[in-house]
């Protein structure tokens, strides 16, 4: 065992590498600046293209970077894998759609509903993790997958609240005070939308962060490295992971919110563990657990993935094989497999980084010797305590 | 007031009874030891009176405070879950299985100020030693979620002191500048005197080490020893298992012996030392 | 009293086939403490191989008199193979994670799960996928009821399977070392008992099992599709964990007591097809939090 490096002053880069986006000084102006032209080029992205359908893209895309920042609370950082993440994203956007649409007649404004379905989500977090979260890791991922299969399901048989298997249409939309010369109906626009979410995004990336380095956090750090000595010294487990999962529901909820409202209707089945679930999971999975750069990474690339290459390969591998002339290959029809492929691809993701590459595409460097070396993993409520 | 207290301790798994009737007071401000031949339940007692393990049956008190048994779970629990304990204890009722016997958690038992060491060492490997006697803090101090989440002033400030006051606690125990290594990366050493900031962190009345000169060269056994006394300086009982006869005897005030879970001697070391039974048990084993 | 008895039999057949695939997730989570995600998917992957087998053999067009070693060999060929497949399974995606902190060998189960069923979702296209009932038809005549002999048939065969297993693993020297690998590994190893070949044993018995209980449940359905393990798998999984995860006897009780539940809440209860999966899930919570062990739970040693 080394005895470590000789002691020094710690440069200050490795100082700001652990306050990431706090440094002011010069040298942390320098480090943040990429990030601010990187705002700065988000906010114009609208204004500098005019094409409605791209801004639409990048805001359903918004969607998933939000549903994966929450998932990473969950997962990477306090180290509970969480595969009904759905549900609270079903949740949200069923609470909202019930609360303003058509449905009842009630029509509760937008911005109310947004913090209030995250309430509410959180809620439900509370309620599902209170008597599972002391169970070992691999029941909680079973329990968490029912209730992520049963929430759907409810929605979809709760006919007259819910619609049944139609779900809910005529959704309300937000609504602002007219600014700049519009006229604040958020409407089918997709633009208002995206600033929203971009909105935001950067408001819980401030807040994530700030919990990563906070007392929670390291109190969730604790427990993924070692339970049992998490809570003899004196960290209240099962509050702790408590407050992880009914975080990430919140942040789900919150999306779901958006998602319903956005979509201006809700249907159960896009709610489901292979829709949502896994998605998500393979977004955190490959872009690294606990680091929120690279979940942000992984959704960017899973959604593009999901959206845009598995659309498009299909036909530049068909017209390809065309052109090649090789009667071989277009009678197998690549393409077409290509096209349905989607469930491999994820399950070979999460499998294959687990085994090659635990940390993740942008890993943060604890994490990285920590999936590599090892963790003990003894769960309090392994040892027959009270 | 003796700060520990237990009383007809038992603890069975399954057919082995690893305590059996067990009976000893720690004083306050002393430093006491506990010996035995391996296997004589001496980790197992430490795990109880923790809260990890939860006894067969007997009493546990701390500080006057009843530790096990404990029907009050409402206030060691929070709130919410409490109505799930409430419903399944009236199931257990009335499906004839007797109440639930409570009794408090690990985490409780530390924060009303018992602080344990674990036998093989168990850190945060991927924190750094100043994280490690952070977390050591958690217990003691209040900032909330919304703290951790808006970054308030207060969190800010709380965040500060505890970073200062950890430092203070490394400096204790000589790991000062050692402040941002890896805990894994350590010496073996300075891991054994890292995990003893982390439980001193916690403010203990108590403090229980496992083994804590495991491995130790007869230097760093001296060095302990002294780090032992000057803990009980400030005001904290030190209860200790260890197996190196020479450290006991120099260090402990009084000594109580286990053997296959048994108590078999208690009192000051010149006492222990002669005592047959001691002698037989461990002359015994060995021969 | 005859739509009950309709009824049970209805759940004792599923219950069948849920108990086999039970059997497989209980062994391997006593073995390894590892919940297969993937063990839903090998049980159609078993299903799948069957309908295989008997495609190539041209079974559903043979004469009666070659059903029967038609049938042993569908079965013995099918049960190999996912076995087989269970092993490659494990040596590739979870044996390098042994030591890995618990969240990743869990990943990699989702992830494999995935694999399995995009593989089928490529070969096999979404839909169902008809498949021949190459059971005996005909019922026998009880007096109050009457019960299909093809449900006869399979509780028989799924009972004898289980017992089997359970003489294997009592009575063999290979059955001893699995039940001592469950217990203490590090001992189990310093015995000089192969570990890693143990439970390569225990997976292969259990996907071969699992696969007995796809074709079956190809038969009785007479459809499988790509996607059928997910929910059955997990209806198994809480049979497993009711009747004692670990313990083998409790997940085959657990496998006929939760399939004769659902069949009854769903015939007596309008609309209880729908809701008989929330039922299923109430069992797995209310059972992880008031008696994790199961019915017949195996305490896990507290050291």
């Amino acid at each position: 065992m080394s005895r470590g490096n000789a002691p020094r002053r710690r440069t200050l880069l490795e100082r700001l590498s652990r306050f990431e986006l706090r440094g002011f000084g010069a040298a942390g102006r320098a480090r943040n600046a990429p990030y601010v032209l990187l705002v700065l080029a988000l906010l114009l992205f609208p204004i500098l293209d005019s094409d409605s359908s791209q801004v639409n893209v990048a805001a359903v895309a918004g969607v998933w970077i939000l549903l994966a920042l929450g998932l990473n609370i969950v997962v990477g950082y306090a180290g509970l894998l969480d595969l009904g993440y759905a549900a609270f994203f079903a949740i949200g956007s069923y609470s909202f759609a019930i609360l303003a649409s058509g449905q009842f007649n009630i029509h509760i404004s937008f911005w109310i509903l947004l913090p209030l379905s995250a309430f509410i989500a959180a809620i439900f977090g509370v309620l599902l993790g209170a008597p599972t979260l002391r169970l070992r890791g691999d029941y909680l991922a079973i329990v968490t997958l029912g209730f992520g299969e049963i929430v759907p399901r409810v929605f979809r048989n709760a006919t007259p609240i819910t619609g049944g298997v139609n779900g809910i249409v005529g959704i309300d939309q937000p609504k602002l005070p007219p600014i700049l010369g519009w006229n604040g109906n958020f409407g089918f626009n997709p633009v208002p939308y995206y600033y929203l979410i971009l909105v935001i995004i950067i408001v819980s990336i401030f807040l994530i962060n700030n919990l990563r380095n906070s007392r929670l956090g390291r109190a969730w750090m604790a427990i993924r490295e070692d339970e049992v000595a998490a809570a003899a010294t004196g960290i209240n487990t099962v509050t702790t992971k408590l407050l992880a999962f009914a975080l990430g529901a919140s942040f789900s909820g919150f999306a779901g919110t958006y998602y319903a409202s956005k979509l201006f209707l809700v249907v159960p089945e896009s709610f489901s563990f292979q829709a949502v679930s896994v998605v998500v999971l393979v977004m955190v999975v490959l872009g690294g657990m606990g680091n929120m750069r690279g979940v942000i990474v992984g959704a960017i690339l899973i959604y593009f993935i999901q959206t845009y290459l598995l659309i498009q390969l299909p036909g530049w591998i068909t017209s390809a094989t065309a052109a090649l002339n090789i009667d071989f290959l277009t009678k197998l029809d690549v393409g077409g497999y290509v096209q349905r492929s989607n469930y491999l691809i994820f399950g070979i993701i999460l499998a294959g980084i687990m085994l090659l590459r635990p940390q993740g595409l942008i890993p943060s460097a604890q994490r990285k010797v920590e999936l590599e070396l090892g963790t003990t993993d003894e769960a309090v409520s392994d040892l027959g305590s009270a | 007031m003796p700060i520990l207290e237990v009383k007809g301790l038992t603890k069975r798994f399954g057919g082995l009874v690893a305590v059996n009737n067990v009976d000893l007071t720690v004083e306050q401000g002393e430093i006491f030891a506990m010996i035995g031949p391996n296997g004589a339940g001496k980790t197992t007692l430490f795990n109880l009176v923790a809260g990890l393990y939860k006894p067969t049956s007997g009493q546990i008190i701390f500080n006057g405070r009843s530790v096990y048994p404990v029907r009050e779970f409402w206030r060691t629990y929070l709130p919410p879950l409490a109505g799930y304990y409430t419903v399944a204890d009236a199931i257990r009722r009335g499906l004839g299985l007797g109440p639930m016997p409570l009794g408090l958690k690990p985490h409780a038992v530390t924060t009303l100020g018992v602080a344990r060491t674990f036998q093989n060492i168990r850190l945060f490997s991927y924190m750094t030693a100043i994280e490690n006697v952070m977390v050591g803090e958690h217990s003691r101090m209040h900032a909330q979620v919304w703290d951790a989440l808006l970054n308030t002033p207060f969190a800010r400030g709380e965040e500060r002191r505890v970073r200062d006051r950890a430092r203070e606690f490394l400096r204790f125990v000589g790991l000062e500048r050692y402040a941002d290594q890896y805990a894994r990366n350590l010496a073996y050493g300075m891991q054994r005197r890292l995990e003893i900031a982390r439980a001193l962190a916690t403010q203990p009345k108590l403090l229980m080490l496992d083994e804590p000169a495991a491995g130790f060269n007869p230097q760093e056994k001296a060095e302990l020893m002294k780090l032992i006394q000057e803990i009980r300086g400030r005001g904290i009982t030190v209860f200790l298992i260890e197996h190196d006869m020479k450290v006991v005897m120099e260090v402990s005030e009084r000594i109580v012996v286990l053997d296959y879970g048994e108590k078999i001697a208690e009192g000051p070391p010149q006492k222990v030392r002669s005592d047959p039974r001691v002698i037989e048990a461990y002359l015994g084993k060995s021969a | 009293m005859r739509f009950f008895v309709e009824q049970l039999t209805f759940g004792l057949t599923n219950g069948a086939i849920y108990a086999l695939i039970a059997l497989g997730y209980t062994m391997v989570y006593g073995i390894i403490e590892l919940i297969n995600f993937a063990h839903g998917d090998i049980f159609t992957v078993g299903g799948f191989f069957g309908l295989t087998v008997i495609g190539l053999i041209g079974l559903d067009r043979a004469p009666a008199i070659l059903l029967l070693p038609g049938l042993v060999l569908v079965f013995a060929v099918a049960m190999g193979l996912n076995g087989l497949l269970g092993v490659v399974i494990e040596r590739v995606a979870y044996r390098p994670l042994r030591n890995a902190p618990r969240l990743a060998p869990l990943i990699t189960a989702v992830g494999m799960s995935f694999v399995l069923e995009g593989i089928l979702f490529l070969l096999k296209g979404p839909n169902q996928v008809s498949y021949p009932n190459l059971l005996p038809a005909g019922s026998i005549n009880l007096g109050f009821a009457s019960v299909g002999t093809a449900a006869v048939l399979i509780v028989l065969i799924a009972i004898a399977l289980m017992v089997a297993l359970s003489q294997f693993i009592r009575r063999t020297r290979i059955g001893r070392a699995m039940r001592a690998t469950a217990q203490d590994r590090d001992a189990a190893r310093l015995m000089g008992i192969n570990i890693n070949r143990t439970i390569a044993i225990t997976f292969f018995i259990g996907s071969a099992l699992a696969a007995a209980g796809g074709i079956i449940y190809g038969f009785y359905f007479q459809t499988i599709a790509f996607d059928v393990g997910f929910r059955a798998g997990l209806v198994a999984f809480t049979a497993a964990v009711f009747g004692g995860i670990g313990n083998v006897v409790g997940a085959a009780i657990g496998g006929f007591v939760i399939g004769v539940i659902i069949a009854l809440i769903s015939g007596y209860f309008q609309g209880g097809a729908q809701w008989s999966d929330v039922v299923v899930f109430s069992i797995l919570i209310l059972t992880l939090v008031f008696r994790p062990t199961g019915l017949l739970g195996m305490r896990v040693p507290e050291k």
